[in-house]
């Protein structure tokens, strides 16, 4: 059917391990020298074929291989045994920012990196405007990297990552960096390049980002490949694999983290920020000015409790006539999955004819019954139902936050609705 | 297959000119744009070790180049050998700590790293040119115009910059897996320059080591840089055909040490 873009075939990886690290030297120095190292298997008989355009998903708990295989694909490292071929550019996000350097500006360090992984100049330049536009760090370009605050320099160095046009795009938890504004934006950005036909393979371990986003997942255990398939079934197992570990590791009084779940965010704004631009398209006649979130009082907020009435209000700016236009919302969860969306027509209100150069404000009275976690608005207008074409459409316009209940109750799954309950007793 | 080995290490020079370059403005710009006196520095310490080895050898110990008793006479040979010596020097001493200064992108990325050791190697050289300039101009101001063997340093160099990124790759390669190599190199580097006709000349020297003297590239190396800057003298053929044929073998020798063990340097950085 397709063109495999990755094949391994029995591939593994063994690492020496030096009870001393005087010991490799000796080894690599001295001739005939006894054996100094014992050996440490990171991946072992690995094989694996990536058709253009898959997504593979790897997980497993640490120490199981995915950092190895994804350093083995970056071609960073070397197979001990095996076959491994990789053809394309590869672009991997293994350590946003590596090789930037902090007495450097941005745009000194993102000419750099590109040509560290293999453009020319010329091309880097091209592709300049888009990555700054992207990183939305606007005059902080022109400043050396050292004075940028930790979300300015993932901002960057992802920007950068991300538009090389690679054909094979690597992933190492990279997305668990930034705000959660900077995260929705990598998402979206992602599936566009899946849209375009990039590979990509990435490691994580969020299950409903590896569910969301890969059509294949990869389970590694002990450096082998122990499990591949459909990404929710893989997916569930590893997670059952995990917590018996968890269990077990509890059982015997420690700690153990399997992952980095989403915790607080940091809050942005109300206003369209300047990133939020980004993902923007339509004819311009009417615009999106501007996204809020009230809480129930009318007070501006990006945080919400769980289930509890709030306003998202939308400001529109029309600068043709408009008889009959529409404005509509679209809520996406943190893998880009649009979970909630409607609007004016649909919800059975007719907007009053616009003239030029007027505006109008829509609140769209809602609660959100979500799991916790953050969410991102689309917002949009559009002349009519009938038209194709949009006047206006902004993706990532705002950033909302869903609280968690403060009963403690637990969410399962992404969307809470009313259940009853009875119970018979037979 | 043999064509292939001698030929890819030269290929560098041409695949990796634009990295090698963005390298080599990165160095001096870190270097000193950051400091205050900047560029400054690249003028204030050859000058001052200039002084005090005259000081030393010259107005001290009473060594002389030659016949002339004058002490500028003195100073100019002395900086002739000092010049390269330092390109030399500076450039093997930065390339050794090379690869684990820049680790991050060694283990992250899919990188040339060949060059980080061979863009210090030309950071190095850049510097020296400007010791070469102060040099020309002082030798015109003394009314001694160097005439057109002078412009034979521009076949010297070549070679010279084979030598030291030969020399480098295989000091840098090695530097990963033995942390020693820090502490021997710049020590070492005090050995190798001490017997190198730099503060003395040749001709002072015991006949019974001249072997040795001989067998020390960097003889040649100062002492072409001396009958071209001061003895209108352009090196003799064979010795420059000798020397290059040195140089050339140590590059691909350096080359191929060092694309032998890059592939294991992820795993030990």
């Amino acid at each position: 059917m397709g063109h495999p873009v990755i094949e391994l075939d029995d591939v593994t990886k063994r690492y020496k391990i030096y009870k001393n690290p005087r010991h490799r030297a000796v080894e690599m120095l001295v001739p005939g020298v006894r054996r100094l190292h014992t050996d440490f298997w990171a991946l072992r008989g690995i094989t694996l074929t990536v058709e253009r355009g898959e997504t593979i998903g790897v997980v497993g708990v640490n120490g199981s291989g995915k950092s190895t295989l994804l350093q083995l694909l970056a071609g960073i490292i070397r197979p001990a045994g095996g076959r491994l071929e990789v053809h394309g550019r590869v672009s991997s996000l293994l350590e946003l920012g590596a090789g930037f350097h902090p007495e450097l500006t941005g745009r000194q360090n993102v000419e750099m990196f590109g040509t560290i992984i293999g453009l020319s100049l010329a091309e880097i330049r091209r592709r300049l405007p888009d990555i700054e536009r992207f990183a939305g760090i606007g005059d902080f370009v022109e400043q050396p990297v050292k004075t940028y605050s930790s979300g300015m320099f993932v901002r960057l160095a992802f920007a950068a990552a991300i538009h090389v046009e690679p054909d094979i795009l690597l992933v190492d938890e990279a997305l668990a960096v930034g705000d959660a504004v900077f995260q929705h934006q990598c998402v979206r950005r992602i599936r566009e390049m899946q849209a375009a036909g990039t590979t990509v393979i990435f490691v994580s371990h969020d299950a409903g980002m590896i569910k969301a986003v890969s059509s294949r997942v990869v389970l590694l255990d002990q450096g082998r490949l122990v499990a591949q398939g459909d990404p929710a079934e893989i997916a569930s197992l590893y997670f059952a694999r995990a917590s018996a570990e968890i269990a077990r590791v509890q059982a015997a009084g420690a700690s153990v983290t399997i992952g980095s779940a989403s915790g607080a965010q940091e809050i942005p704004g109300g206003s369209l920020e300047p990133q939020t631009q980004l993902f923007r398209h339509g004819t311009g006649d009417a615009m999106i000015r501007r996204v809020e979130l009230l809480d129930a009082g009318g007070r501006p907020t990006t945080a919400v409790g769980f289930n509890e009435e709030a306003v998202l209000r939308v400001h529109a700016e029309y600068r043709t006539a408009a008889p009959a236009s529409i404005i509509g919302f679209s809520l996406r969860d943190r893998t880009g999955a649009e979970l909630i969306g409607t609007n004016t027509f649909e919800e059975g209100v007719t907007l009053p004819a616009r003239e030029p150069n007027s505006a109008l404000t829509v609140d769209f009275r809602l609660r959100l019954p979500l799991t916790p976690g953050t969410y991102s608005v689309s917002s949009a207008i559009a002349p009519d139902r009938y038209t194709r074409a949009y006047y206006d459409w902004v993706d990532n316009a705002l950033v909302v936050t869903v609280l968690p209940p403060p009963s403690g109750k637990a969410i399962h799954g992404q969307v809470w609705v009313p259940v009853e309950i009875s119970v018979r007793a037979s | 297959m043999v064509i292939d080995a001698l030929v890819t290490p030269f290929q560098v020079f041409v695949r990796q000119r634009t990295v090698i370059s963005q390298f080599v403005q990165r160095e001096l710009r870190t270097r000193y744009g950051t400091s205050a006196a900047g560029i400054g520095w690249v003028l204030i310490r050859p000058l001052t070790l200039l002084v005090i080895y005259t000081f030393v050898f010259s107005t001290v110990m009473n060594v002389r180049f030659g016949d002339s008793t004058r002490t500028v006479d003195f100073a100019f040979y002395l900086f002739c050998g000092m010049v390269p010596w330092l390109a030399f020097s500076d450039g093997i001493g930065r390339a050794t700590t090379s690869i684990s200064e820049h680790s991050p992108l060694v283990k992250r990325l899919r990188f040339p790293s060949e060059i980080l050791p061979l863009h210090q190697v030309l950071v190095a050289l850049a510097i020296e040119s400007v010791g070469l300039l102060i040099l020309f101009g002082a030798l015109v101001i003394d009314g001694r115009s160097p005439g057109w063997p002078f412009l034979t340093l521009a076949v010297i160099v070549l070679p010279q910059i084979l030598l030291t990124t030969g020399i480098a790759w295989f000091f840098a390669a090695l530097a990963v897996f033995v942390p020693d190599m820090r502490h021997f190199v710049p020590f070492g580097m005090m050995v190798w320059m001490y017997a190198t006709p730099i503060f003395y000349p040749l001709a002072i020297v015991p006949e019974r080591l001249h072997w040795l003297y001989q067998l020390n590239p960097m003889t040649y190396l100062v002492e072409a840089y001396r009958g071209a800057m001061l003895e209108h003298q352009a090196p003799a053929l064979a010795t420059l055909g000798v020397f290059c044929a040195a140089s050339i073998a140590v590059f691909i020798a350096g080359y191929w040490t060092f694309n032998r063990l890059k592939y294991e340097f992820a795993d030990v950085l």
